[in-house]
């Protein structure tokens, strides 16, 4: 039995590739991904090569075949004023979204990293605004800034920043900052989640030593906790950078775009060709310079964040 | 209204004298509506396999994305028998042969008939063909706080757009209000909007052949200077370009806002909603001798139905949006006792049952004249007109943002339904 079993092993060790060689670890890891791979290829990879192909045809919605018609479809969104005003508000809107969404869930996980009492109800609390479902968050801060029933405006009031109550969504600048406060928020939790899982991972005895060495705080975050942090940093702008470019549902419902066109962002003009020009081809343009905004926006983030690491050096 | 056949017994006879079995084409239906009410619409669709003998499954959708969810549908080959539909979509859903006429159906000529002329265009297009019947209509009205206008001396609510600016002006002047007009002037729905004050001044928007000729007519400048002058001078809501359900019902109920103009079915939620306004909220036709605007959202028949499966699809289409083969709107009367929506015959605000459901502070004798008067311009049911909402949302606020005046925005709003009309 015993020998059965040993040679059942050895001529298992015999199928393998020697242990440590780069093959074997390359098929392995292969075959761990595998799935998530094919996954990524039929949800992500076919329809994005499909869209890529309508933005290049004229679509009819009928079971009519589609038709090549070049570039048409791009100079025609190219060429609609609204693009133009929709991509400009679509990057001061992603601007303003990763800041906040970045910095504050930094903050967050700061705060939460620190031996306060409670801290473990504060990070469970943590998790409430990003489990919160962003049509309810986008309700929420519509009722929340309403000039009638808010309670920000009655704050403002009381102590003194405001004159008035103010209806800001009907003026058109603050109701660009206002939903992106309001997707911003949802999202600080999520970044504060993954700067958190960070944080747990920084060796104590660096911190400790660095205090025994007469570093302040300040100088702590900035030569131990924020190097430290700047991979964790490269992969939430990136993300908050990707959701910022594809915001739609909180916006659609606090202003649906308005008032006039102050926060009609790209994906809105997408919604807008799709399901109510019924212009596939030209959504599909569209879909696609939206893919190539929020990869160019992304990859600068990327540039920007991913040199010269102290730590690292 | 009498309008229920018997289509199982008489679809029966027919294959029997044909020699077809009629459960070689029986199947079970699939009827997909939106999520108003899933239940309801559950119970319903059982009665009616009870008493028919046929099956039908139901798959219910969000309202919210509810016309992309669809297109989406049919788009990549999924075809629902029967479905909930809006009424802007009818068009494209009829050139795309997503959606089964109904003109060779027996009976469907006396249902149409039966049908207020005013929404006649909401199921039958231009040029004959039957799309659709509907799931539920609504006339706008004019809803008001009685309490506030008599607080302002006024003995009634106002019949004219000046008369409406005027109560509105008093209204603030006299510290009742801060805002007394509410309305729900989201970019996409200010088409509604438009159109329901075009018709309270009499003015003709489209053509029978759905050309806009509002700019034709020096009335429609006077309406958006109406509209300006109500916004600019602080007379609406400050956050009317962006209100929604929630606001304009809080606002109404809670006395912040004097007036709301919208679908009569507004009235029982604001009651049933409740708050300090509630009891002295009420409503009147809208301002103006014209028209009213006739709105609603219809039921349409997928394309892939035949033999025994059509039959049991018609008779289900009738059961859902009029009378049943008894003749009583079991179907309709439930939506007016959940939400007082209605159904545009003339014979269900006859119908005893359906007068009973209305709750007592509605004036059916009102509603009924409105219904009479009522209009549903047929490009609204037209492939392109989706578009045009979309840009009336455009013209219309910058034209309250300063940057267009009112014969500028009129020009701008005829080019663009030229221009998508042309494709």
């Amino acid at each position: 039995m015993v020998a059965s079993a040993q040679a059942r092993a050895t001529v298992d060790a015999r199928r393998l590739p020697p242990a440590g060689s780069p093959m074997s670890d390359r098929m392995f890891g292969l075959a761990l991904a595998l799935p998530a791979i094919i996954s990524l290829i039929l949800v992500v990879g076919i329809p994005g090569v499909q869209t890529l192909v309508y933005s290049f045809q004229r679509v009819p919605l009928s079971d009519d075949p589609a038709t090549f018609v070049g570039t048409d479809n791009y100079a025609k969104v190219l060429g609609d004023e609204s693009f133009v005003e929709s991509l400009v508000v679509t990057l001061q809107y992603t601007a303003g979204y990763v800041l906040l969404a970045t910095i504050l869930g930094l903050l967050f996980a700061l705060l939460l990293d620190q031996p306060l009492r409670g801290r473990g109800i504060a990070r469970a609390l943590l998790i409430i605004p990003w489990a919160t479902p962003v049509i309810i968050a986008g309700v929420m801060w519509k009722w929340l800034i309403d000039p009638s029933v808010g309670g920000l405006n009655a704050v403002l009031f009381e102590l003194g920043v405001l004159e008035d109550y103010k209806p800001f969504l009907a003026d058109r600048e603050w109701a660009l900052v206002f939903t992106i406060l309001a997707a911003g928020w949802h999202q600080a939790s999520f970044s504060a989640l993954l700067f958190l899982a960070s944080l747990q991972t920084l060796p104590n005895e660096i911190v400790e030593a660095a205090k025994v060495d007469g570093a302040t705080a300040w100088q702590r975050f900035r030569g131990i906790v924020f190097p430290w942090l700047r991979p964790m940093l490269l992969v939430v702008v990136v993300i908050n950078v990707i959701y910022g470019v594809l915001q739609f549902d909180t916006v659609w419902v606090m202003t649906q775009g308005g008032p006039g066109d102050a926060t009609t962002l790209l994906p809105i003009l997408l919604y807008r060709q799709l399901f109510i020009f019924s212009d596939i081809g030209a959504g599909s343009a569209l879909a696609v310079m939206l893919g190539i905004v929020a990869v160019l926006v992304s990859s600068i983030a990327l540039i920007l964040l991913g040199r010269d690491n102290p730590l690292e050096a | 209204m009498g309008l229920g056949l018997s289509l199982p017994a008489v679809g029966a006879l027919l294959a029997a004298c044909s020699g077809e079995d009629p459960e070689a084409t029986r199947r079970t239906l699939r009827f997909v509506g939106w999520d108003f009410l899933p239940d309801t619409i559950q119970t319903h669709l059982d009665n009616w396999s009870a008493v028919s003998g046929g099956s039908v499954e139901l798959e219910v959708l969000p309202v919210t994305g509810y016309p992309a969810a669809i297109q989406t549908r049919f788009r990549g080959g999924d075809r629902p028998d029967l479905f909930y539909n809006f009424t802007y979509l009818l068009g494209q859903f009829l050139e795309n042969g997503w959606n089964r006429t109904l003109n060779d159906l027996p009976g469907v000529e006396e249902r149409i008939d039966a049908i207020y002329p005013g929404a006649r265009s909401r199921f039958v297009t231009p040029d004959g063909q039957i799309t659709s019947l509907p799931y539920f209509s609504a006339v706008f009205m004019n809803h008001y706080n009685a309490a506030m206008v008599e607080q302002a001396g006024f003995s009634g609510p106002p019949q004219t757009l000046q008369e409406y600016y005027d109560q509105c002006a008093k209204i603030k002047a006299d510290g009742i209000s801060d805002a007394p007009y509410e309305s729900s002037w989201l970019n996409e729905r200010i088409e509604e909007y438009l159109m329901a004050t075009l018709l309270g001044e009499g003015i003709t928007a489209f053509d029978d052949a759905g050309q806009p000729v509002f700019a034709d007519d020096p009335r429609s400048v006077d309406v958006l200077e109406w509209w300006r002058a109500m916004y600019q001078d602080g007379l609406t809501s400050p956050t009317i370009l962006t209100d929604d359900n929630p606001e304009l019902i809080g606002g109404m109920t809670s006395g912040t806002f004097a007036f709301y103009a919208g679908h009569d079915y507004w009235l029982k939620i604001f009651n049933d909603v409740g708050g300090p306004a509630a009891a002295d909220l009420s409503m009147a036709p809208m301002p103006g001798a014209g028209q009213t605007l006739l709105a609603g959202e219809v039921v349409q028949m997928g394309p892939d139905l035949e033999g025994t499966a059509l039959k049991d699809a018609w008779d289900l289409l009738k059961f859902y949006t009029g009378t049943d083969n008894d003749g009583n709107f079991t179907v309709p009367l439930t939506w007016v006792e959940a939400a007082a929506l209605a159904v545009p015959y003339p014979s269900f605000f006859d119908d005893p049952a359906i007068q009973a459901a209305y709750p007592d502070y509605y004036d059916l004798g009102v509603i009924k004249s409105e219904y009479d008067r009522a209009a549903t311009p047929a490009a609204r049911a037209l492939s392109w007109y989706q578009g045009f909402q979309v840009k009336v949302g455009e013209r219309v606020n910058d034209m309250l943002a300063g940057d267009t005046t009112p014969a500028e925005a009129v020009k701008n709003m005829a080019d663009d339904a030229v221009q998508l009309a042309a494709g």
